[in-house]
């Protein structure tokens, strides 16, 4: 029964969408199996991070959101915890106004992959929160290790447009933002004060997996 | 808001359209579940779709379907396979498909529809791209620690690094009691080219604490030019000239705090001197984490009274006189090291930060008067050679996720020949230093190992030597969540609600003179004061990033009171 009433509701938009405006941003890290630990890395979930009024009037104004996720293996051990390995991507959205929909596009690695063009706001969302794998494996030889998620999100300011669009053609460097034009620093700052007021600023979220130890072995 | 809900939108792009589902290929290729979905959807007599499918309640499609980041809503049939690849499959009730494989999505609704063959279901994301319509897997990226071991050594120029011009009218982003709000205009011009890139910013210097006579104690300039081979490795010639206003010991808050400071509390806690001339450099950088630079330069250098420029609050009480300073013409050879590799996009990496100078100064100079009296007395200008170094090296070390224990050393002085100028002089004590001690007002500290004798001076200039400092914190995050919490919060609701990080640190510190003067302060040359003699204090607090609170209580002189302190930045 309660399926059928979930069903009815995802075939009928804006019912889900009072549905999913009740949910709250969530961000999941899974480890593998110890005996996968050595071949393969966690699975990341960000799900219904789009959520939020105010995020979307900003989305729907022309800033584009921007998730950075990192995620970091981390091993016991001794007096202090070490720092094994780091990986990074980033996801952003945002709504073209011409095609009247938001577009999805994972960053990784320095190259840009679409997650899809949608007409729907809770599918843009849903597009988010596919579950990536992490590619970042953990270390052979017996260590206790964790992974650690950390998922900022944050709306751009006008002056980081030009970097997205950047990214989006496929001219793709590190994002750094690096040395700006100070000549336009007073529009810069009133853009930044601006997107402060309307609420854009950063948030951050960090999940971490339980203690687990590598099967060796497995690679 | 529910504007686009009612868009019905089925964008479909049919690449290809079969008629029959070849149910026995399907079973032949489904080795793994990507290979499965890529080969569906590559088949011959697949329909394939970007975008949403909405396959309507009394529809029927025949044959396979593979559609691209959907979503896909089924309420009809389909008579074949459907493949969503980074698509969510919601299955209405009664909805029927022949089987059903999904790669990087959910599937939805499947209890009350019908799926006549295999369900083959993986949620993780499939990256994939196009070459000539046909779809190919992308091999999961290979985990490579080359990139972030390697990157913070010798990360590249920014991309913000390209070409521009434009006349520039910003501030210093500093604040002053000589200068107050100093306003930098002028042409600045960004060359990058492909062997490297040229820069030239020329700025005129207007200055605006009053009283503003439109001399040289109001108006300045600074224009540098460099000339840069290679973009990660390489080399840069340049120059600068320039009549600036300039801080004795930048080394101990930066520009902005010292600012806010000023403007926010009128407390200034820097001594500025004017300098005015020009010099030539040699850079060897590599990337943006370090560089070696050489330079030579001659510059007059003169005393900079402080002036009464605004401030928030305490608008009556005067300024802190900014000490004399001596006064000449320098000629100065510095060798500086700066080596950054804590550097990250949104938080601080464990890691090294190195900034080592030696200078070489020779000139003629007049000395500053150590007294009241002494203003009324002509001092001769003496010739003036000597060397000073000054090295600040920091380690930065994550613990944990969420802890990190941050070490810093300081040392620097006096190396050879004359005594120092003021201009070169040290000192420890105050905010970002020895907190537990206050900044120039350690009168209760005998003998006065902070500033060497400065506080009995009119604005009590910094006079050691050499100094010596040690750092210590220990860090751990924390959320504050006392007013809202981002897990059960709303999202956009206003409140206070950051992630911080409480400290513990320790500190200590003294300084010293060099020679045989007979004072408390003195020590020979080769000779380093017993660490009894240091000053240190203990202390903790809670940092929120763009600020930070903290109590402070100086442990080896019993009388000092305990400080509370005020941070616009982490400690170091």
């Amino acid at each position: 029964m309660r399926r059928a009433l979930l069903l009815a509701a995802m075939l009928v938009g804006p019912a889900a969408g009072a549905v999913q405006a009740q949910v709250k941003p969530a961000l999941t890290i899974t480890a593998p199996a110890p005996d996968q630990a050595a071949r393969t890395g966690p699975v990341v979930v960000a799900s219904h991070m789009l959520s939020g009024r105010k995020l979307r009037e900003l989305l729907d104004s022309g800033f584009p959101a921007r998730l950075h996720i990192t995620v970091e293996l981390w091993s016991t051990g001794g007096w202090a915890n070490h720092l094994e390995r780091v990986t990074e991507w980033d996801v952003v959205v945002r709504w073209l106004a011409i095609e009247q929909v938001y577009e999805v596009t994972q960053l990784a690695a320095n190259r840009p992959f679409s997650l899809g063009k949608f007409a729907q706001f809770n599918d843009a969302e849903a597009a988010v929160a596919r579950p990536v794998r992490a590619p970042i494996v953990a270390v052979v030889g017996g260590r206790r290790s964790y992974y650690q998620a950390t998922l900022t999100v944050e709306t751009l300011s006008l002056s980081d447009l030009d970097e997205v669009e950047r990214w989006l053609r496929g001219e793709l460097r590190p994002a750094v933002r690096g040395q700006r034009n100070p000549g336009t620093v007073l529009g810069r700052g009133l853009k930044t004060v601006a997107t402060r007021l309307l609420g854009g600023e950063r948030r951050e979220y960090v999940e971490r997996t339980g203690v687990f130890e590598t099967v060796d072995g497995g690679r | 808001m529910t504007r686009r809900y009612s868009v019905s939108v089925s964008a479909l792009c049919c690449l290809a359209v079969a008629s029959t589902a070849p149910a026995q290929q399907r079973e032949a290729v489904a080795r793994d579940i990507p290979s499965a979905a890529v080969a569906a959807y590559n088949a011959d007599r697949t329909m394939r779709v970007t975008g949403v499918l909405e396959v309507a309640m009394h529809r029927t499609i025949e044959g396979d379907v593979a559609v691209l980041n959907g979503p896909v809503r089924v309420a009809g049939r389909i008579t074949g396979t459907l493949t969503a690849i980074n698509a969510d499959v919601r299955l209405a009730p009664g909805a029927s498909v022949g089987g059903l494989i999904v790669v990087g999505g959910t599937i939805a609704g499947r209890d009350s529809a019908m799926v006549n063959g295999e369900v083959l279901h993986q949620p993780e994301l499939l990256r994939y791209h196009l070459d000539n319509e046909r779809l190919v897997a992308d091999a999961e990226p290979a985990y490579d620690d080359a990139w972030w071991k390697r990157r913070p050594r010798r990360r590249p120029p920014p991309p913000g690094d390209r070409s521009w011009r434009d006349l520039t009218f910003t501030s210093a982003h500093t604040y002053n009691r000589v200068e107050g709000l100093p306003i930098l205009a002028g042409p600045r011009i960004h060359q990058v080219t492909a062997w490297g890139r040229f820069a030239l910013d020329a700025f005129g210097i207007v200055r605006t604490a009053g009283p503003v006579r439109w001399d040289r104690g109001t108006l300045g300039h600074d224009v540098t030019s460099e000339l840069q081979f290679g973009r990660t490795l390489g080399v840069g010639i340049g120059g600068r000239a320039f009549d600036i206003v300039d801080a004795v010991e930048r080394w101990q808050m930066d520009d902005a705090e010292a600012g806010l400071a000023a403007f926010a509390l009128r407390r200034d806690f820097r001594d500025y001197y004017r300098r005015h001339g020009a010099q030539a450099f040699v850079k060897l950088h590599a990337g943006v984490d370090a560089d070696l630079t050489f330079s030579l330069g001659s510059e007059r250098w003169e005393n900079a009274p402080a002036r009464d420029p605004f401030s928030l609050v305490r608008g009556e009480t005067p300024w802190r006189p900014n000490p004399y300073m001596d006064e000449g013409t320098m000629h100065l050879a510095t060798t500086r090291l700066r080596v950054d590799t804590r550097r990250r996009e949104s938080s601080l990496w464990g890691g090294w930060y190195l900034d080592a100078e030696v200078e070489r100064g020779t000139g003629t100079l007049t000395s500053a008067p150590s007294q009241e009296l002494d203003l009324v007395l002509p001092h001769p200008a003496v010739a003036v050679h000597y060397t000073r170094g000054f090295v600040d090296a920091r380690r930065y070390t994550r613990l944990a996720p969420d802890a990190s224990l941050n070490l810093r050393f300081v040392t620097g002085g006096w190396m050879s020949g004359d005594r120092l100028p003021l201009e070169r002089r040290l000192s420890v004590g105050g905010p970002t230093t020895l907190p537990g001690y206050d900044f120039r007002r350690a009168w209760r500290v005998n003998p006065d190992v902070l500033t060497c004798g400065g506080t009995a001076l009119p604005g009590a200039p910094a006079l050691c030597d050499r100094v010596m400092l040690f750092q210590a914190e220990f860090r751990r995050d924390f959320t504050v969540n006392w007013v809202r919490t981002d897990a059960t919060d709303d999202w956009w609701r206003p409140g206070f609600n950051r992630h911080a990080a409480w400290v513990i640190f320790a500190d200590a510190g003294r300084g010293w003179n060099v020679g045989g003067r007979g004072t408390a302060t003195d020590y020979a040359k080769d000779e380093l004061p017993p660490l009894s003699t240091f000053r240190a204090d203990l202390g903790a607090g809670i940092d929120f990033g763009s600020f930070g609170i903290y109590l402070a209580k100086a442990t080896t002189t019993g009388r000092e009171p305990m400080n509370v302190i005020v941070r616009a930045q982490h400690r170091f």
